[in-house]
Formats: C-alpha cells, sequence, structure tokens
C-alpha cells in the first residue's frame, strides 16, 4: 500500500465528514417559493388512488358500452397490455360477470360526478 | 412550538398552509443540503428537486404513517425524486465545480466533491445519506428500503469507489 493510500484511508472519514458537514442554512426565499407552488389542499390518499381506479372503470366503460367488445374481451386486451395485472384480470371476469349492468351504470355515474368535482371534465 | 406531528394533524385537519410553510422551514435545510451534495453542488437544481419533494410531501402527507420521523420520511421522498431525475437526465460527470462551491472549501473538499460525481447515483446518495445527514444504518436502511447488512456493504463499497477516484486526483497533482 502506498503512503498517499495510507494517509487517505486514515483520514477519508474525516474528509467526508468535514465535507457533509457543510450544510445550507434555511432560506425564507425558499420557503415562499415552494408555498406558492403548493396545491390548493392535501388530497386525501383515498382520492389519490380513486383517480386512476376511475380512470379504469371509465375506461372500461367505454370499450364496453361504446365499442363493440364484450367485458371479457375487454378484460383480456387490458390484461395483455398490463402483463403485471394478468392474474387479476384472469379472476375479474368472472367477478364482474356477477355485477348486473345496472351497478356498472351506477359506478360510470359516480365516476363522471367525481370527475366533474375534481374538475377534470 | 408545535411538534411535527400536530403541525402535519393542522395541515390535514384544518387544512392550514402556515403549519406546512413551519415544516419546510424546520426541514429544509437538511434536504437541500442532501440534494446539494447530490447534484455536485448545482444550487438551482438542488432547490428545484428540493422543491419537487415538499410539494409531493404535501400532496401525500395523509399517507404518513409517523411510524418513523418526519425527515426521515422526506428523505425517502427525496430519494425517489433524485433516482428519478438521475435517470432521466443522466450526464456523463465532469470534474467541474460550480464557482459558488468554492467558497470555503478546502482542496481536498473540492476533490471530494468532484470524486462524488463520478460515482454512481446509488452510491452518491448512500454516502451523502450517511454522513449528512448523521442518520444511522438503520435509518438509511429504512430509507432506502434494502436491508441493513446491504446499506453497510454498499458504503464499504462507494467509499472504496471514492478512495480510488481520491488517489487518481493525489497522483495527477503529483
Amino acid at each position: 500500500m502506498t503512503n498517499d493510500k495510507k494517509n487517505l484511508e486514515q483520514n477519508l472519514d474525516q474528509e467526508l465528514d468535514a465535507f457533509f458537514s457543510q450544510s445550507l442554512p434555511p432560506s425564507e426565499d425558499f420557503t415562499q417559493k415552494v408555498m406558492i407552488a403548493l396545491p390548493q389542499e392535501p388530497r386525501l390518499a383515498w382520492i389519490t388512488s380513486a383517480g386512476p381506479l376511475c380512470g379504469g372503470l371509465v375506461g372500461i366503460l367505454f370499450l364496453y358500452f361504446v365499442a363493440p367488445l364484450n367485458l371479457s374481451t375487454v378484460l383480456y386486451l387490458i390484461g395483455s397490455v398490463k402483463g403485471r395485472c394478468s392474474m387479476a384480470f384472469t379472476y375479474a371476469p368472472l367477478l364482474i360477470s356477477q355485477i348486473s349492468v345496472v351497478t356498472l351504470i351506477a359506478v360510470g355515474l359516480a365516476t363522471l360526478w367525481y370527475l366533474a368535482e375534481e374538475d377534470f371534465i | 412550538m408545535y411538534t411535527d406531528a400536530e403541525l402535519i394533524a393542522r395541515v390535514l385537519v384544518e387544512s392550514d398552509r402556515e403549519s406546512y410553510s413551519e415544516l419546510i422551514r424546520r426541514h429544509q435545510s437538511p434536504i437541500r443540503s442532501l440534494f446539494h451534495k447530490l447534484t455536485g453542488g448545482d444550487s438551482a437544481l438542488a432547490d428545484d428537486l428540493s422543491q419537487e419533494t415538499f410539494i409531493t410531501a404535501y400532496k401525500a402527507l395523509s399517507s404518513f404513517k409517523g411510524h418513523a420521523k418526519f425527515l426521515t420520511w422526506l428523505f425517502a421522498i427525496a430519494k425517489n425524486i433524485y433516482l428519478q431525475n438521475a435517470r432521466k437526465h443522466y450526464e456523463v460527470p465532469t470534474d467541474e465545480i460550480p464557482e459558488d462551491s468554492h467558497n470555503s472549501k478546502s482542496d481536498t473538499q473540492l476533490d471530494v466533491q468532484r470524486a462524488l460525481k463520478h460515482l454512481e447515483p446509488d452510491d452518491r446518495l448512500i454516502l451523502s445519506l450517511c454522513y449528512a445527514q448523521e442518520l444511522t444504518h438503520t435509518e438509511v436502511a429504512e430509507i432506502l428500503q434494502i436491508p441493513l447488512g446491504t446499506v453497510k456493504t454498499n458504503v464499504l463499497r462507494a467509499k472504496e469507489k471514492l478512495k480510488s477516484k481520491l488517489i487518481s486526483y493525489e497522483r495527477s497533482e503529483i
């Protein structure tokens, strides 16, 4: 081992401590910049997760009612695209076949209401 | 003086934005310093990433369960934002250091900063978390979501890489 390496070996922790100990002081400008960029209020967790879920449901309803595809085909297509969810989609037709069209329409209307409330449409 | 948990509750229950600004004042320094080190002293980028961290945290505040410290949770968000940014905007590392980084730094510290820029983002991150923020290895493991043993191994490996880079600088100066 060279002298350089030995010295560095001994001092590295010290140098790293010295380098990393320098921290930036709080800045009011930064705080104000973040506050201006914040959305109006934090979203509740269920709304955050409901967004993609409702979007997915709208997609399924659209393909089912508007496109001339039956539900199994729709789910198969989505399942093929989203390979990771293929297991879920394998079982989904069995579950969804139990749900009446009326329920699907109710879910669709609720979704549209939610999207309108959130100013998405 | 309110605790972090009380401030979070006020933000969530009363939509009190002033409480969130207090949380930013309290925790911006470690977050901005972390990004400053990770971005090789690029203050503008560091502040942009810090801002994104606080905005993401605000949006996801209701998912903060309080099992860990609020700052540890912020670091976990910062880690994701940093790695996403590093993947999107990969740049070939250079030895250039921004002018404002030269202030009050010894030659060795500037060498450390240069050498850090040559490390992989993961290595840079683990060293910055362990050294800069005085976090325990257990906390770093929690932030990075990897086992404790892996943290220790990765820190040693990152230090070895940094050391070889620093040795190459010393040799080139001779």
